[in-house]
């Protein structure tokens, strides 16, 4: 072999060499993928980094503002899957049960979580996630506003009578324009209404069957209606509703979501604060209890890591970040206590959190069944609309929800 | 074979394979694959599907209220869209067909809005039909003439969608206007001579020599306003809101397949459903078209 040949022969082993031990080189800690918005990248991007440098067992990339429907439409599925209780029915074959792994891991601490959060994404029996956020109905308010307007801040002894005398004083007008609104309003959610029936004493289904048609859910109905028609203190579907919450010209916002706070928390003129949901009727078992859980891709080639992730996304330690960097409110009772123990004066906005975490044991979790957001947006919430134009009284609206909704029900569940 | 013709088949694939490849990826398996879907239980969010024969159809034209209301929102929107807008293209063609100083400016102006994206033409009606604060129905206050819901009232929903729509005339406008310059300038020269007024004129000469491009622009723009998905969807929130007054085929279709609980086959029995539709009416319309095409001869 002559001297070049050597050298080619050299070459090529060095490179094939090379070539082959990268890989190897990084199967020792396998790589799981993940979705997250954009906005909590600054939040997340250093804790996750400095998780994966510490550990030898699970290395998270994150994929951050990914669209993770079109990811698993695509057929490839990020291995960890946000979902949450209004998911999991039809996500039950493609998230990977999550109880053995649990079952042998001494370290989860699964008591820390709120026991209603984790029983959420359990469906047949199967833990198909962890919860990392919730949502509970909270009756949001504008300091400032109430200040101006000589208002005692909502406490949690207010009743809807409360609630419609300080709506009512909160509302100025300039002739016949708004100039500021007592309560927002939200249309075209099927979230809102459900939250006023249940206020009332009312829910979605009695007896396995909808029961928008009770009293106590068309009271709820009325309610809402009335807000608007007969109370004049919140912008209907026609009206300004003068950027709503967050535009700083609403009083409050009657149930509203913990997802917004952020929103919120950006606008630094807002003075904002919660307080317990007021109820229209003794009857009502509570308002909405929503959230937001990881759970791992059944088809993923890295189960036990994957679940590793997870764990490490819903510990203590990131659930801390997530709710001092976020403000979104975490599932664990060891970080709630730990927010809970900051004086209330020095808490940032809301400060009570009294209220949000006490939501978690009043609040009525959604139903878990398929068909339940396709018939209460597609097949409800048109009948609503109409309500609210005045086109349909509550009665009839509930009664016509709830022989639509049967009827669809009757095709739609298996 | 002959040594030309293994090289006429060889140049034959070289050139055309990659279409033909294109063509077999991109529309012949996507049609392949909604047939076969539309026979499961596909949800996009369960990796497991069973096939469930005709099931999907039968739930879509036997039960689906929503789907039977979309439908006939379609066509309601479809008609109106589609008439109005050959109404004004053709009328805008015809202001646009002489050789008036400047006319070239006044094409761009027309063709302009078709190239400005949707979602930005949904902001601007949305501004302009605003019911409490918008352009519209300030400027009829003004007057004294007390303004409507527009698109948050569902009985004007619709009515503001079609009027919303109407601002892309521009193709059909473009393709009439071509249409218009073909036909020779002599036989309006001898009809003027006779004394014929504009409206004979339009119908006499104009029309039928137009009349087999005006069919196409009748089939193009039906089936254009048939499947319109965009302005509804940004307009209605993406739920046909308020009250489903918007709810377009192409809106519930994407819902079906795309929001919870994401039920692919359905969504692709829709779509077949949808196919045999315009299938139907682009007949229909070439055997209406034989009673006013002409023939050129």
């Amino acid at each position: 072999m002559n001297k070049s040949k050597k050298w080619l022969v050299g070459s090529v082993a060095f490179a094939l060499a090379f070539t082959l031990q990268a890989p190897f080189a990084h199967s020792a800690t396998p790589t799981v993928t993940v979705v997250m918005p954009t906005q909590w990248k600054d939040a997340f991007a250093p804790e996750i980094a400095a998780f994966n440098k510490s550990n030898t067992t699970v290395n998270i990339e994150v994929n951050w503002g990914g669209a993770q429907d079109q990811l698993i439409a695509a057929n490839k599925s990020p291995d960890i899957i946000n979902t949450g209780d209004l998911f999991v029915a039809a996500q039950k074959n493609l998230l990977l049960d999550l109880t053995p792994y649990m079952a042998k891991d001494k370290t989860i601490n699964s008591k820390d979580f709120y026991p209603a959060l984790l029983n959420a994404v359990k469906f047949q029996g199967r833990q198909l996630a962890l919860p990392y956020r919730f949502n509970v109905g909270l009756l949001y308010y504008n300091k400032t506003l109430f200040d101006s307007a000589g208002l005692a801040y909502p406490t949690a002894k207010w009743t809807q009578k409360n609630l419609i005398t300080a709506g009512q004083k909160l509302t100025k007008s300039s002739g016949t324009t708004a100039t500021q609104w007592g309560i927002g309003s939200t249309f075209g959610w099927w979230g809102e209404w459900l939250i006023h029936v249940r206020q009332s004493g009312g829910d979605w289904l009695q007896d396995g069957v909808v029961a928008l048609d009770s009293p106590e859910a068309i009271k709820g109905l009325t309610f809402f209606r009335d807000k608007v028609s007969k109370y004049d203190m919140s912008p209907g579907p026609k009206a300004d509703s003068l950027g709503g919450f967050s535009g700083g010209k609403t009083g409050m916002e009657y149930g509203g979501h913990t997802g917004n706070w952020p929103g919120y928390n950006a606008v630094s003129s807002l003075k904002w604060d919660i307080s317990v949901l007021p109820r229209g009727s003794k009857s009502s078992k509570g308002a909405e209890l929503a959230l937001e859980a990881w759970g791992v891709s059944a088809k993923t080639a890295n189960k036990q890591a994957a679940y590793e992730a997870v764990k490490f996304l819903t510990s203590v330690a990131f659930l801390t970040t997530q709710w001092t960097e976020l403000r979104l409110p975490p599932t664990r009772i060891s970080v709630a206590n730990a927010a809970l123990s900051v004086p209330v004066a020095k808490r940032p906005s809301p400060q009570n959190l009294e209220a949000l975490f006490g939501g978690i044991a009043t609040g009525m979790t959604l139903p878990r069944t398929i068909p339940f957001i396709k018939v209460t947006q597609e097949v409800v919430q048109p009948i609503i609309d109409k309500m609210l134009e005045g086109t349909l009284t509550p009665q009839e609206a509930g009664d016509q929800a709830t022989a639509a909704a049967n009827k669809a029900l009757s095709i739609l569940q298996p | 074979m002959s040594v030309k013709n293994r090289k006429d088949t060889r140049n034959f694939f070289a050139f055309a394979g990659i279409s033909v490849i294109g063509f077999l990826a991109f529309y012949i398996y996507p049609i392949v694959r909604t047939i076969y879907l539309s026979f499961t239980n596909t949800s996009i969010m369960d990796p497991i599907h069973t096939m469930v024969g005709w099931k999907n159809f039968e739930r879509a034209i036997k039960y689906d209220d929503v789907f039977h209301l979309a439908l006939k929102n379609t066509f309601k929107y479809a008609i109106c869209v589609a008439a109005l807008k050959l109404l004004l293209a053709l009328l805008a063609a015809i202001l646009l067909n002489n050789n008036l100083k400047g006319i070239g400016a006044f094409r761009t102006i027309f063709f302009l809005p078709f190239i400005i994206p949707t979602f930005a033409v949904s902001y601007v009606f949305r501004f302009f039909f605003h019911p409490a604060n918008g352009l519209v129905n300030q400027s009829l206050d003004k007057i004294g003439v007390s303004g409507i819901g527009w698109y948050a009232d569902s009985k004007t929903a619709m009515a503001t969608l079609v009027i919303s729509s109407l601002w892309g005339f521009g193709v059909p406008m473009l393709i009439f206007l071509a249409a218009l310059q073909q036909v020779p300038k002599e036989l309006y020269e001898v009809a003027n001579l006779d004394g014929a007024s504009r409206w004979l004129q339009f119908r006499v000469i104009t029309f039928p020599a137009i009349s087999a491009v005006f069919l196409f622009n009748v089939i193009l723009s039906s089936v254009d306003s048939l499947k319109s998905f965009d302005l509804a969807f940004l307009m209605g929130h993406g739920e046909g809101y308020p009250a489903n007054s918007t709810l377009l085929y192409s809106v519930y279709l994407f819902n079906q397949a795309f929001k919870n609980p994401w039920s692919l086959g359905y969504a692709s029995a829709l779509a077949l459903i949808f196919f045999a539709i315009l299938l139907i009416l682009t007949g229909i319309n070439f055997r209406l078209g034989k009673l006013y095409v002409k023939n050129e001869n």
